[in-house]
């Protein structure tokens, strides 16, 4: 495994996350909700596409890359690859990406080519805004004695898919483990605050193993028929 | 500097920001114009990684570039850096400004752009695009913008730029 393999890893985590996001545009929680989970989505989509040309694949190859491959060869971490469509979940995947994103593009701003850490800084600026969004909706829910029943409940489940964030073999074990546990230290106090333990997160990341029994396969189903869809004249323009 | 390179720099200070109607040069997004050769290799930096106006903005700078130099191929390169408002030009300031955003400048208030009020109130961190900041005016009731990447958007989602 190469550094460049680790970029990709990182880019179907972020490509899988704000698609899964983008079904709350239309299905919102209220019309500002709307605006930030579409500018999230498509800013994920953005650092995906961004890292996936920093790994060497061109239009093309990105291209490629995301409709074109079986899902056998697709790894990535367990928090994208199942649907949570309730809104407390949601949150806490968005919540517990984001701050991978931030703390994982810390990293790539010690990288050694110049354009590399530049993109790092920019990309965790910008993931830094998402972690400000879904942390004030923790405090929102958790705190609310109408929903933090099941936000806390929500997480037992969501929590535990997210220990192999960093666990990609793309990833340097040394850096892997040092950002896992730098990521652990960043939730720790918010979701602590609302009765939820970073226990689940483990201290050191979880290999990403198989995907058997998860929706992959028919999320990226849904993405790849944007691409054989009925000649309706908008998908088209996906071809 | 050659007339060639002089007549692209000036085609390509032309060019109108998609979404904006400011000039990409005056917005701080384009870096470099250079030409060597036969070819002309334009820099633009995006306000945010995930605008979508990237493809225009390149196809309009193709645009300009060949309505003066027909014969010259043209490169262009999206630098991934950040983009600040302190990169918007004095004159695109006060372009910004008449439309109604808010200054982007260094240390800038969000200050209403159509009152001059200071009470004003922050609608969230996201707009209705991916570098806008919404707020609106108590004073003379006026909706606008700050671009993410200035002061005054800063002031409203957090963390220190300009």
């Amino acid at each position: 495994m190469t550094r460049l393999d680790g970029l990709l890893r990182v880019a179907e985590d972020r490509f899988l996350h704000g698609h899964l996001l983008s079904r709350w545009i239309t299905d919102y929680v209220d019309l500002e909700e709307s605006l930030a989970v579409g500018s999230i989505s498509q800013e994920e989509l953005a650092h995906a596409a961004t890292l996936m040309e920093f790994a060497g694949l061109d239009d093309e190859g990105r291209d490629a890359f995301i409709f074109e491959r079986p899902v056998q060869a697709w790894q990535p971490t367990a928090l994208v690859v199942h649907r949570l469509d309730d809104w407390p979940a949601t949150v806490l995947r968005g919540y517990l990406l984001a701050s991978v994103g931030e703390v994982g593009s810390v990293l790539l701003s010690h990288a050694r080519r110049p354009e590399l850490q530049s993109a790092g800084q920019v990309i965790a600026a910008e993931q830094r805004l998402h972690v400000t969004h879904w942390e004030r909706w923790v405090s929102m829910l958790g705190q609310d004695q109408r929903t933090g029943d099941e936000l806390r409940a929500r997480a037992a489940k969501v929590l535990p898919l997210a220990t192999d964030v960093f666990g990609s073999p793309a990833f340097d074990q040394a850096n892997g483990e040092a950002a896992h546990a730098a990521w652990v230290d960043s939730v720790s106090g918010p979701l602590t605050a609302v009765g939820v333990s970073v226990d689940a997160l483990g201290r050191i990341p979880a290999p990403r193993g198989e995907l058997a029994g998860s929706d992959l396969a028919d999320i990226l189903g849904e993405i790849q028929s944007l691409r054989v869809g009925a000649g309706d004249g908008v998908r088209g323009l996906y071809r | 500097m050659s007339d060639l390179q002089d007549r692209v720099r000036a085609a390509v200070a032309t060019v109108e920001d998609p979404e904006v109607p400011i000039t990409l040069q005056d917005l701080g997004v384009v870096r470099d114009v250079r030409v060597t050769g036969g070819q002309a290799r334009v820099v633009l930096r995006p306000t945010r990684l995930a605008c979508p106006a990237r493809g225009e903005m390149a196809r309009r700078v193709h645009e300009a570039v060949r309505s003066v130099a027909p014969d010259v191929d043209v490169e262009v390169d999206w630098e991934i850096a950040t983009w600040r408002g302190s990169d918007v030009s004095g004159r695109g300031t006060q372009v910004l400004l008449q439309i109604g955003y808010a200054d982007p400048g260094v240390g800038a208030s969000t200050a209403c752009p159509f009152c001059g009020s200071p009470d004003v109130r922050s609608e969230g961190a996201f707009g209705g695009s991916v570098c806008k900041v919404p707020f609106s005016c108590r004073s003379c009731g006026s909706t606008y913008d700050a671009l993410k990447g200035s002061t005054a958007a800063a002031a409203a989602i957090g963390g220190t730029r300009g």
